[in-house]
C-alpha cells in the first residue's frame, strides 16, 4: 500500500474534482419555482405555445440561426419575427424582467447579448 | 536486471522554494490569459496581419520537445537498449507533460475560451488540420500516460507494444504538425518538406533537453551516473541536427531557386530581425557550433561540453519554431502581382511582431505548470533511478 | 495480480477515451460537405467591380460598409476591421507608374480555403456562395485568418459596444469575421450596402448578381467585358470580378 501512495493521492485528487463540482452544483440548486417574469406587452401568440418554449427555446434559436445563416432560408422569420431574436423585444420588452430572472437563477450564462442588442 | 526506482526527497528548501516561485508565475500566467480572455486579444501583440504570436511558437516548441522526449524512452521500448531503461519513465513523464504543456498554449491563445472547450467536440471538421491535431495530441497523452502505467508495472511485452504505438502515434503528430503550417496556402507557409522537418527538429530539440535534464536531475539529486549512454546519445543529437540542417537547406535553396518565390525567400534570409535569429540564432549557434562539438572527438566525450551543445540547440530550435511561424505572417502575400499597394487603411507591407507583456506572462505561466508538475511527479512517483547504470 | 488488473483497467480506458474521441469524428464526416460542396447550380453569388467606374477619391462603398455592420475604426491600421477597403496601386512594369484606386474585400471563393481550415466549421460556404462566419460558433483560433492568401479575414481584438444599425448585431471581441456580402440584406432581397451606397453616388461601380442565371446583369457585364480575379494561379475560384485591373 505504501508503495502506490503517490499514485493513490493523484487518483483521489483526480477523482474529487468533479465529485466536488456534484456537490457544490447540488447545493447551488434553485430551492423555490419559478420566478415571477414580465407578461408578454402584445396580446399576440408567440412563434411556439409557452410550454414548448420554456424548454425547447435554444434549440429552436439555434436551428432557426442555422437556417437563416448557414442556408439563406427566411421562410419563419418574416414580418415582425425578421430580425431574429432582437424581435422577442417586440414582445418581451426587459430582459433583465424576463431573460435575466431564470437564467440568473438557474446560473446559465447567456451568451446572445454580447452581440444582439435587447 | 532489476533497476529500483526511488521518489526524489523533496524536503530541501531549495525545493519548496522553487514550488513556491513556480507556483506563483503560474498564477500571473492564469490571470494574464484571464484578463485576455476577459477583455479581448488588444492585450497581446498580435494584430490582423499577425494573427499568430508567441503562444503558437511555444506550443509547436512544446510539441516538439514532447516527441523528442519520448526518443529516449523508445531507445530502451523499441530498440531494447537496456542501458537506456533506467532513464525510460522520466523521459515518457517529461514528453506527456510537454505535450500537455503544448496543447495548454494553443487553448489560453484562443478569443473564447468558453467555446473552445466545447464545440470542437461537437463540430470537428476532419478536412481542417486544426481539428485532426488537437485530436492526434490528446489521443498522444493519453498514449504517453497508459505507456508510463505500463513501464511502471514493468511488462516488458506490452512495454514494447506501446512503445511502438507511442513513437509511431508521435510521428503522426508531428507531420500533423507540420501540415498546420504546410498545407496552407501562404508563400513561406506552403511546402511538402514542413511535416519531416518538423519531425527532425522534434527529435533533435527533444533529446538535447532530455540529455540536460538527465543530468540536471542526476546532479541535484547525488545520484550516481555513467556518462557513456549519455555520450551516445549526444552522438545521436549530433545525427539529428545534421538532418534537421539537410531539410532547411532543401527548403530555402529551393524556395530561392525558383523565382516565383525568390523575393519573398530573399526576405526570409536577409530582410528583418529574424534574417538573424535566422543565420545566428538557428544555423550558427543552433547547428553548426552544437554538431562541430559532438562530433570532434574531445569534447563529444566530455560531458560539460555535450550540455552545452544540448543547451545550444534547444535555442536553436526554438528560434526555428519562430521561423516558421511569424515571417511568413509578416510578408504581406503579392495580391495582384505586377502592381504595389501604396496606400490603404489597413497595414499592407511588411509588419513587425512583438509579443506584449501579458503573452510573455501567460507563456512563462506554462512554462511554469510543467516546471512544478514535473518536480512534483518526481516526488511524489518513483521516477527516477537510484543509479543512472542498468547492470 | 495487482498488475494484471490495473493493466486491463488502463486498456479499457484508454480504448473507452479512443472511442470517445472517435465519436465526433463518425458523426463530422457527413457534414464536410459544407466546405468542400461543388458550385451550386441554382444560385450562385458573385460581384463585379468596375473599376473604370470608381472614382479615385470616392470611399462610399467603405463608409456604407461601416455603417451597416457597425464597424467602427480608430485609425489603427493594423486592428481595425475593414470588411470592404480602398486601396491605391501603383504599377511595378512601366516606368511612368500609373496609379488605380481598387476595393478590396472577400472574394468569396468558391474552394475557399479559410472555410477548409476552420476547425469547427464556423467558416462554410453557403449553398448559395457566400462564404459566412457564423459568430455564435468561432472560438477565435484565427487558423481561418492565417488560410486566407488575400488577408480578407479580420479579427475583433476587442469589444465594440456601438450599435448605430440596430437590424445587425455589434461586434463582441474573440470571434473573427470577414465580409459576408451582405447575406442579411440579400436574403431579403435588397442590395449589399456597397452596392447600394456605389449606386446611390452614381458611380455603379459595383454590380452583385447570380452568376448562374445568364441573364443577369454580372453575367452580362462578364461576358461583355474582360475580366480578372485576384490570385486565379491559387485555383481559389474567387467570385468578385475585376473590370479594368
Amino acid at each position: 500500500m505504501n508503495r502506490h501512495r503517490g499514485m493513490i493521492v493523484a487518483a483521489l485528487a483526480f477523482m474529487a474534482m468533479p465529485m466536488l463540482y456534484a456537490v457544490l452544483t447540488f447545493a447551488a440548486r434553485p430551492v423555490s419555482e419559478q420566478p415571477w417574469l414580465e407578461p408578454p406587452l402584445a396580446n399576440t401568440t408567440c412563434v411556439l405555445p409557452r410550454e414548448r418554449m420554456r424548454y425547447d427555446h435554444m434549440r429552436y434559436l439555434k436551428s432557426l440561426r442555422d437556417q437563416v445563416m448557414r442556408e439563406g432560408r427566411r421562410e419563419q422569420v418574416t414580418g415582425e419575427h425578421a430580425q431574429g431574436i432582437g424581435s422577442c423585444k417586440g414582445c418581451h420588452a426587459h430582459r433583465e424582467l424576463f431573460c435575466d430572472r431564470c437564467h440568473e437563477r438557474s446560473s446559465v450564462r447567456l451568451d446572445c447579448f454580447g452581440c444582439h442588442a435587447y | 536486471m532489476t533497476i529500483e526506482f526511488k521518489p526524489i526527497e523533496g524536503r530541501s528548501r531549495a525545493f519548496y522554494v522553487l514550488t513556491f516561485v513556480l507556483a506563483a508565475l503560474v498564477l500571473a500566467g492564469a490571470c494574464a490569459t484571464w484578463l485576455m480572455h476577459q477583455h479581448g486579444l488588444y492585450l497581446s501583440g498580435m494584430n490582423n496581419r499577425i494573427p499568430w504570436g508567441l503562444p503558437i511558437v511555444m506550443a509547436v516548441f512544446y510539441i516538439g520537445l514532447s516527441a523528442g522526449s519520448l526518443v529516449i524512452s523508445s531507445l530502451y521500448g523499441v530498440f531494447g537498449k537496456l542501458e537506456y531503461k533506467p532513464f525510460a519513465r522520466v523521459a515518457t513523464f517529461m514528453a506527456l507533460l510537454l505535450m500537455m504543456g503544448g496543447l495548454l498554449s494553443i487553448l489560453s491563445d484562443q478569443g473564447r475560451l468558453d467555446r473552445v472547450l466545447v464545440e470542437p467536440f461537437l463540430h470537428f471538421n476532419p478536412l481542417s488540420m486544426l481539428s485532426i491535431n488537437p485530436f492526434l495530441y490528446s489521443s498522444y497523452i493519453v498514449i504517453c500516460t497508459v505507456y508510463l502505467c505500463v513501464l511502471m508495472i514493468g511488462n516488458e511485452k506490452w512495454t514494447k507494444r506501446l512503445a511502438l504505438v507511442a513513437v509511431l502515434w508521435a510521428i503522426l503528430v508531428h507531420s500533423g504538425t507540420g501540415a498546420i503550417f504546410g498545407f496552407v496556402p501562404r508563400e513561406l507557409y506552403k511546402s511538402p518538406l514542413l511535416p519531416p522537418s518538423f519531425i527532425a527538429a522534434a527529435l533533435s530539440s527533444g533529446t538535447a533537453l532530455m540529455i540536460l535534464i538527465v543530468l540536471a536531475l542526476f546532479r541535484l539529486t547525488k545520484r550516481p551516473l555513467e556518462p557513456k549512454p549519455i555520450l551516445w546519445i549526444g552522438r545521436l543529437l549530433a545525427v539529428f541536427i545534421v538532418v534537421v540542417v539537410y531539410f532547411v537547406f532543401i527548403e530555402n535553396a529551393h524556395r530561392y531557386y525558383l523565382i516565383e518565390s525568390r523575393a519573398t525567400e530573399r526576405y526570409f534570409l536577409f530582410g528583418g530581425f529574424h534574417s538573424v535569429l535566422f543565420w545566428m540564432g538557428m544555423i550558427f549557434v543552433g547547428a553548426i557550433v552544437p554538431a562541430t562539438i559532438l562530433f570532434m572527438r574531445k569534447t563529444g566525450d566530455s560531458i560539460p561540453w555535450v550540455a552545452a551543445a544540448a543547451v545550444m540547440v534547444v535555442a536553436g530550435v526554438f528560434c526555428e519554431r519562430y521561423l516558421i511561424v511569424l515571417p511568413g505572417l509578416s510578408h504581406p502575400p503579392d495580391l495582384i502581382p505586377g502592381w504595389r499597394i501604396v496606400e490603404s487603411a489597413a497595414e499592407e507591407g511588411i509588419v513587425s511582431y512583438c509579443p506584449s507583456f501579458y503573452e510573455l506572462l501567460q507563456a512563462l505561466g506554462v512554462v511554469a505548470l510543467i516546471g512544478l508538475a514535473f518536480i512534483w511527479g518526481l516526488k511524489l512517483l518513483k521516477l527516477l533511478p537510484i543509479h543512472g547504470q542498468s547492470v | 495480480m495487482h498488475r494484471r488488473r490495473f493493466l486491463k483497467a488502463s486498456a479499457v480506458l484508454s480504448a473507452g477515451a479512443a472511442g470517445a474521441y472517435a465519436l465526433p469524428l463518425l458523426t463530422s464526416f457527413k457534414s464536410s460537405a459544407e466546405t468542400t460542396r461543388a458550385p451550386s447550380t441554382k444560385l450562385r453569388w458573385g460581384m463585379v467591380i468596375d473599376l473604370t467606374r470608381c472614382p479615385d477619391n470616392c470611399t462610399a462603398c467603405v463608409d456604407a460598409c461601416k455603417k451597416e455592420n457597425n464597424v467602427n475604426t480608430s485609425g489603427d491600421k493594423l486592428r481595425d476591421i475593414h470588411r470592404i477597403r480602398k486601396v491605391t496601386l501603383e504599377s511595378t512594369l512601366s516606368a511612368a507608374p500609373a496609379r488605380k484606386s481598387v476595393p478590396l474585400l472577400c472574394n468569396h471563393c468558391d474552394n475557399p480555403p479559410c472555410a477548409v481550415a476552420c476547425p469547427i466549421k464556423a467558416t462554410t460556404k453557403r449553398e448559395d456562395g457566400i462564404v459566412i462566419v457564423d459568430p455564435h460558433r468561432c472560438m477565435g483560433c484565427r487558423y481561418c485568418m492565417i488560410a486566407c492568401p488575400y488577408n480578407a479575414r479580420h479579427f475583433n481584438f476587442r469589444e465594440n459596444p456601438e450599435q448605430p444599425n440596430p437590424a445587425y448585431p455589434k461586434r463582441q471581441h474573440g470571434v473573427a469575421e470577414s465580409c459576408n456580402l451582405c447575406a442579411h440584406l440579400l436574403d431579403q432581397g435588397k442590395r449589399p450596402a456597397c452596392v447600394d451606397a456605389c449606386a446611390n453616388v452614381n458611380a455603379q461601380a459595383l454590380t452583385v448578381g447570380d452568376l448562374n442565371d445568364p441573364n443577369s446583369e454580372i453575367s452580362t457585364l462578364i461576358r461583355n467585358h474582360p475580366v480578372k480575379r485576384l490570385r486565379e494561379d491559387l485555383g481559389t475560384e474567387p467570385k468578385v470580378f475585376y473590370i479594368g485591373l
